[in-house]
């Protein structure tokens, strides 16, 4: 791809991308951590009433075997073990249910003092009654506790792998039409008149995003086109009365006609010129604010320095204006050969009309500014409105020059500066500042990513 | 001189060809595209003034159809001036010039004066009026036989007023011919009254007329019947 845009792109990008995937994972890892915890403390207390339930159970059928052995005869001495206990008891006394009751007593096996469970009845077999009492080691808590928290662990450990393994490759493929789509908006230029088709994805919410961007691309194009359409109307419907009128005066010069009437042509004639000098004007600045000048190519910006003053040196010599420059040569710039001569003529006429009799202009080209310089009175208005649409000085110019001059500063990501200093006007233009478009679009992607 | 003016404003076609009636010029008016192409098929003209907005179609479309049908005759487009677009498309097409909306009448017969010499007078480029013979290709001047010095802004100048003759010609039309578009800023007109004089100076020089006069406030004129 000759275009590595998309990439620088995706590049900056990807910080906020992160953000978001953060975003979710780190709730998704606090609702689990909650559900892990509730759920071990839950598993934890049904093991343990599980636990009892069936080791009481398994008492029981000890007891009952045991019954069974006296029954068959083995004598109840044999019988007796560390956790067993058997006792004969007077046959009149009452029989015991099954009783189960726990106590700490030594366990030989874990060679400390445990708990233990203790189930008790007494049976009378074959005319005799006698009191069985049988031990157990109860299953440690701490054993149980250990044993969920181990698993619940282990379970959240495997999530936390298996959720970083799909940040690293799922992501990326589910946010892919994402990343198509800013790629597209950012190819998007009204200048090209082409809405730009967003394809459908399998994500409901992406779907949603590429419709509303493909509506309002196309409303943009359709507003731009009648916006354009406009501009170029009115122009064209203004110039074509304005060329009438201005016709019709010369045809009238041209008949007999008194000095006086000379006089009133001359100034209808200069009202019309002013006026159709302001109509190409605000044409100039409408067509700048919708971008129509693109920058193609780098222009020798110091060869047209060179010849835009040498066109003014007539001028120049009858206002006895001295011009100084300092031109270095073979600096390129990309900008629009028109703008550029517009933006020259714009400048140096200015600073011959607002200079004075035997007065001086310097101009210096360097390849980060263009430092233009002439003698003249201060100015009657503050400096900062001296770029605004129709503030002027003399009441004969149009005042839309310098507006213009700005416009296409902007456009260029010039910066422009006035200064009035020792009877000097000082206009400066700025290149350093100035970005290619493309990467003055990806400075404003990521200050608004990050 | 025989042109034709397709001009859909009835105004603005009626004023070129008054102006241009004058000066014996044979004018046809049509307002139409459809009726520029009958006319073209019928009839010869040595120059077509086209407008680009036709109510019926595109000038551009005629000028396409005037380089098809290889018709001869030279085409000066008129348009308005905020379409950059059209001048380059209109020129690359084969048009011979063109003149942005509004323009002085005076500018529009200078420029069709200077097509019909290009086209017409087989590279005859000489222009002659009296005493004063101007070669347009080699920017010489002759009065009496005798060679002048004149820079390009004063050659230029005088040509206009050859174009021009007998008629009023302001200060501003002047200004634009010569310096082109960027007169705008140039609030004074200064220097067109220092280049008509110094004109006047170096024919008188040689033994010249001085025909160029100045008129009320307004401008300049050549006037032929001077002695």
């Amino acid at each position: 791809m000759p275009d590595n845009s998309h990439i620088t792109q995706s590049f900056l990008l990807l910080p906020n991308i992160m953000k978001l995937i953060n975003k979710f994972t780190s709730w998704y890892l606090g609702i689990s951590a909650f559900v892990f915890l509730v759920g071990g403390i839950l598993t934890f207390y049904s093991f343990e009433s599980h636990i009892e339930i069936a080791q009481a159970k398994e008492q029981e059928k000890l007891l009952r075997h045991i019954c069974q052995k006296i029954e068959n005869g083995v004598p109840y001495e044999k019988l007796v073990r560390e956790q067993l206990h058997i006792a004969e008891i007077p046959y009149n006394s009452q029989i015991k249910k099954v009783s189960l009751s726990d106590t700490l007593a030594w366990s030989p096996q874990l060679q400390r003092i445990d708990r233990q469970i203790k189930a008790s009845a007494s049976y009378k077999i074959n005319g005799h009654h006698y009191d069985i009492s049988v031990y157990n080691m109860m299953i440690n808590t701490d054993d149980v506790t250990k044993v969920v928290f181990e698993s619940m662990a282990g379970i959240f450990l495997l999530l936390i792998v298996l959720l970083w393994v799909f940040i690293r490759l799922g992501s990326e493929r589910i946010l892919a039409p994402f990343h198509n789509t800013l790629a597209e908006i950012h190819r998007f230029s009204l200048k090209n008149k082409q809405a730009i088709h967003l394809p459908e994805t399998s994500t409901n919410e992406f779907n949603r995003l590429n419709h509303f961007l493909e509506k309002m691309m196309n409303k943009a194009i359709c507003d731009y086109n009648s916006l354009k359409e406009f501009s170029e109307n009115a122009s064209h419907e203004l110039q074509t009365p304005l060329a009438i009128i201005q016709g019709k005066l010369e045809l009238l010069m041209q008949s007999p006609i008194s000095d006086e009437q000379a006089g009133l042509i001359l100034s209808s004639l200069n009202a019309l010129d002013k006026l159709n000098k302001t109509n190409q004007s605000l044409i100039l600045l409408t067509k700048l604010e919708n971008q129509e000048y693109e920058s193609i190519e780098e222009i020798n910006f110091s060869q047209l320095v060179n010849e835009t003053l040498e066109g003014f040196e007539e001028l120049l010599e009858m206002k006895s204006i001295t011009l100084q420059k300092q031109i270095e040569p073979h600096i390129s710039l990309r900008l629009h050969p028109v703008l550029a001569s517009i933006l020259l003529n714009n400048l140096f006429s200015n600073a011959i009309r607002h200079n004075i009799c035997n007065g001086t202009i310097s101009v210096t080209l360097t390849p980060k500014k263009l430092y233009i310089e002439n003698t003249g009175k201060a100015p009657s208005m503050p400096t900062e409105e001296l770029f605004r649409r129709f503030k002027k000085e003399n009441p004969d110019s149009i005042g839309l020059g310098l507006s213009i001059v700005k416009q296409i500063c902007e456009l260029h990501f010039f910066e422009i500066t006035y200064k009035y200093i020792d009877y000097r006007h000082a206009f400066v233009v700025c290149f350093k500042n100035a970005k290619t478009q493309k990467e003055a679009e990806y400075m404003e992607v990521a200050s608004s990513g990050g | 001189m025989k042109i034709l003016i397709v001009e859909d404003h009835p105004e603005l076609a009626q004023n070129i060809f008054q102006f241009l009636s004058k000066e014996g010029i044979v004018c046809e008016l049509c307002a139409t595209a459809q009726q520029a192409e009958d006319r073209l098929l019928g009839f010869e003209y040595d120059c077509i003034v086209l407008d680009i907005m036709l109510p019926d179609g595109n000038g551009l479309d005629i000028l396409r159809f005037i380089k098809r049908n290889k018709i001869q005759s030279c085409v000066l487009i008129i348009s308005a001036k905020n379409s950059l677009d059209d001048k380059i498309t209109g020129l690359e097409i084969g048009a011979d010039d063109y003149l942005t909306k509004p323009f002085h009448l005076s500018e529009l017969l200078a420029r069709l004066r200077a097509l019909y010499r290009r086209n017409h007078l087989g590279g005859d480029n000489v222009v002659t009026f009296n005493e004063i013979t101007i070669n347009t290709t080699t920017y010489e001047v002759q009065v009496n036989q005798q060679t002048l010095d004149l820079t390009k802004k004063e050659f230029d100048l005088l040509v206009y007023f050859l174009a021009n003759k007998n008629r009023v010609i302001t200060r501003q039309s002047i200004a634009e011919h010569l310096w082109g578009d960027y007169t705008d800023t140039l609030s004074n007109f200064d220097f067109v009254y220092q280049h008509v004089k110094n004109l006047r100076k170096k024919i008188s020089n040689f033994g010249g007329n001085d025909y160029i006069s100045t008129v009320y406030g307004l401008g300049y004129k050549f006037d032929t019947n001077v002695k």
